[in-house]
């Protein structure tokens, strides 16, 4: 048993010395390997807390242009691309609309914007901001303590010395003060929000590394960014969204949940129909390249 | 055989050496560079390149396959962009916006020359008749069609059946021209020679107008359920020695926002100036009726009573006075009643400049709303409550809104008849 283990565990290194590991995992020679469908999911309903997000993709508008109209969601019902039944326990609910949220920041100097409607989004968990400045309309992320009526800035410049963060406002990182709130911000500049834009969730500024700003994550990460990064200043609205629990299975089942089969009909290897993940094939290695020496005559 | 640890033990030292000849620990950190591969600096992330344009069909019209135009291609095309009106517009800020759109003073309640006619009108058997024509609408009328399903705020996962009843345009169309019906006669039994002067026109068309507002074009299309017209323009609620010393007060300021917000904006537009019915006698409009199917509040409702006044007004100030550009030599003025299921609302507007532009001016023109004047209160059923719930129910009549209509049918009359008089004497002569 041992001699088989050892001869199992040679014989790798011996493919491995003697072929070089640059092949292995040279990725042109695994690309093969990703047009197909390779790993077995296990789908687990992640026990999602109350004002949960419906599952599904929203449909784009055709022009691809920003509106403010709401527009259809698509629930999944569980099933793939293919069409098949891949997660029995979702399906049902009622008919969502889904409305285009805008995490952008314009490159603007400076621009006022004001808030003209406040209502909850039916498939995030984060409240929407209607805002409106000139004649442009958008829909933001609304913060915590945000009313109809409030004036919002955002501005590009970096003074040398800090700015008073007011709730709402956008500004550069390297513009706000060392322990402000923060949400809604770039990875890299020009980009777009990316982080924190989910109910209740909050960023830190902790301190400044020579060039870069190092903010602490709701994940308690520490992450380094450019100080040209945008970011909002407050907290996301609707945090207490996790704590209310479900009031029980009819909850549950109008918003989109389906039931679990129970110990009678309990599947085993067995009983139903035969579902099996589809083959891969891997591309093996090169062989080995072994040195040829010519004799020669002498 | 089992795996012990002895055995384990003496076969790590010969997978030591073996290892030790390698030479892998060094192979994964210093990995020699590869020359096909850039190394690239993380400032920008890599945008995703453009899908590749798909073949074109094999039948030229396949609807699969249809590709809406570009707006260079459609028709009407024009470089300078317009804001358009419509019916359907909705105003974000209510009634704030519309006064800094139309540069309008506000004033709340009915003007003073409206106000004495309150009572001035008589109607037999008032109530009676007020009361046939709300039930006629709401419960005799024998039209069954699917109406829309309903949803209660108070218990909003309650499900109900689906009804057949009558659509509300039919409703409201029953109910403004019953009243309209009952004033007019209320109003010729007073003032006989109304009936040849005046008319009443259902859904005119061909009404619109365009004007420049601050460096923007903006074009009206205004649409209209009914109007009612007479043969001399009607008089002033504010005359013109008094404009000056009214207009005063201040307009508010909405200071992100410009007033044009809502509007649509387009580069494929026509413009068009004319009233929809200038070719009759009596072309000079009186009140302009408007029918509110929809479920907007009632301020919306009346900002889109002053914007349509304001719309009707100017097109017909650049046809009397071609080519104005700020003060009119006189004042215009004009009425709007607002129907809708349960409640009347008036807007009186009276145009005194063309200049939108300047907020700080001598002479600004004057708005009057009265909203929300409650006729009856209707209580849809809520089953969960108990039996008395089951049914709608229809209470408290209010005749308020009725006598203020009555005032407003029943505004010059009076000039209209002594007109008619003096021109009935010219032709004796």
């Amino acid at each position: 048993m041992a001699a088989s283990m050892f001869k199992q565990t040679f014989c790798f290194l011996k493919n491995a010395a003697t072929s070089s590991f640059a092949n292995v995992f040279c990725s042109s020679e695994r690309s093969f390997t990703l047009y197909t469908y390779r790993a077995r999911r296990r789908f687990k309903t992640v026990r999602r807390r109350y004002n949960y997000v419906p599952m599904g993709r929203p449909e784009t508008p055709p022009d691809g242009k920003y509106t403010t109209e709401p527009l259809r969601f698509i629930r999944s019902g569980g099933r793939d691309l293919n069409g098949k039944v891949v997660n029995a326990k979702i399906g049902g609910g009622p008919k969502v609309s889904w409305f285009m949220r805008d995490s952008n920041y314009p490159e603007v100097g400076e621009r006022d914007e004001k808030v003209l409607r406040v209502h909850p989004d039916p498939v995030r968990t984060a409240h929407l901001a209607l805002v409106g400045s000139g004649n442009h309309k958008r829909y933001i992320i609304a913060h915590q303590n945000v009313k109809e009526g409030d004036v919002i800035t955002t501005s590009c410049q970096i003074p040398p010395i800090p700015v008073r963060a007011v709730e709402g406002n956008a500004h550069p990182l390297g513009a706000l003060p060392i322990g402000t709130i923060v949400h809604n911000i770039e990875k890299i500049p020009g980009e777009g929000g990316r982080i924190c834009k989910a109910g209740g969730s909050s960023a830190l500024i902790l301190r400044t590394l020579g060039d870069k700003v190092v903010l602490r994550l709701p994940s308690k990460h520490e992450m380094a960014l450019d100080p040209k990064c945008m970011a909002t200043v407050g907290q996301v609205s609707n945090s207490g969204h996790d704590a209310i629990p479900w009031k029980g299975v009819g909850e549950k089942m109008s918003s989109g949940y389906r039931p679990r089969t129970g110990w009678r009909h309990r599947k085993t290897g067995y009983h139903g129909r035969k579902i099996k993940p589809k083959r891969t094939f891997i591309v093996k290695p090169t062989p080995p390249k072994y040195e040829t020496f010519k004799l020669s005559g002498v | 055989m089992r795996i012990t640890r002895q055995l384990f033990v003496s076969r790590k030292s010969r997978i030591k050496l073996l290892l030790d000849n390698l030479t892998y620990k060094d192979l994964p950190l210093n990995a020699p560079a590869l020359s096909d591969v850039d190394i690239v600096k993380v400032n920008e992330r890599k945008k995703h390149e453009e899908k590749q344009q798909s073949l074109p069909p094999e039948l030229a019209d396949d609807p699969r396959f249809y590709v809406p135009l570009k707006h260079e291609e459609r028709k009407n095309y024009r470089q300078v962009p317009a804001f358009l009106y419509n019916n359907k517009c909705r105003f974000i800020e209510g009634t704030k916006q519309a006064c800094v759109l139309t540069k309008s003073l506000r004033f709340d309640g009915l003007p003073e020359n409206v106000q004495q006619l309150v009572d001035k009108f008589e109607v037999p058997n008032e109530s009676r008749l007020v009361q046939k024509a709300i039930l006629k609408s709401q419960l005799w009328d024998s039209a069954k069609e699917l109406l829309p399903r309903r949803k209660d705020p108070e218990y909003p996962n309650f499900k109900f059946n689906r009804e057949y009843g009558i659509p509300l345009e039919k409703k409201l169309n029953m109910l403004s021209f019953d009243f309209f019906r009952i004033a007019e006669t209320a109003v010729a039994a007073k003032y006989p020679q109304t009936t040849k002067t005046r008319r009443m026109i259902f859904n005119p068309s061909g009404m619109a107008t365009f004007f420049k507002y601050n460096e923007s074009l903006l074009s009206f299309y205004v649409g209209i359920n009914a109007v009612i017209t007479s043969r001399s323009m009607l008089s002033p609620f504010v005359p013109e020695e008094q404009v000056e010393s009214k207009s005063s007060g201040s307009i508010p300021s909405i200071y992100p926002i410009s007033p044009t917000i809502d509007f649509f904006k387009t580069h494929n537009y026509n413009l068009k100036n004319s009233i929809g019915f200038s070719e009759i006698s009596s072309k000079f409009p009186h009140t302009l009726i408007l029918l509110n199917d929809n479920d907007w509040s009632e301020d919306e409702r009346q900002a889109r009573a002053l914007v349509t006044a304001m719309g009707v007004l100017l097109a017909q100030a650049k046809k009397t006075f071609p080519g104005i550009k700020a003060r009119l030599p006189a004042p215009m003025a004009v009425q709007v009643v607002n129907v809708s299921e349960t409640a009347l609302n008036f807007t009186y507007f009276q145009l005194n400049t063309v200049d939108f532009d300047n907020t700080e001016d001598n002479v600004k023109n004057f708005v009057w709303f009265d909203t929300n004047n409650v006729l009856f209160d209707k209580l849809m059923p809520q089953p969960w409550k108990g039996d008395e719930f089951k049914r709608t129910r229809i209470e408290s009549l209010d005749l308020d809104g009725f006598k203020k209509l009555l005032a407003t049918v029943g505004y010059c009359a009076d000039l209209e008849e002594s007109l008619t008089q003096f021109h009935d004497k010219l032709i004796e002569l």
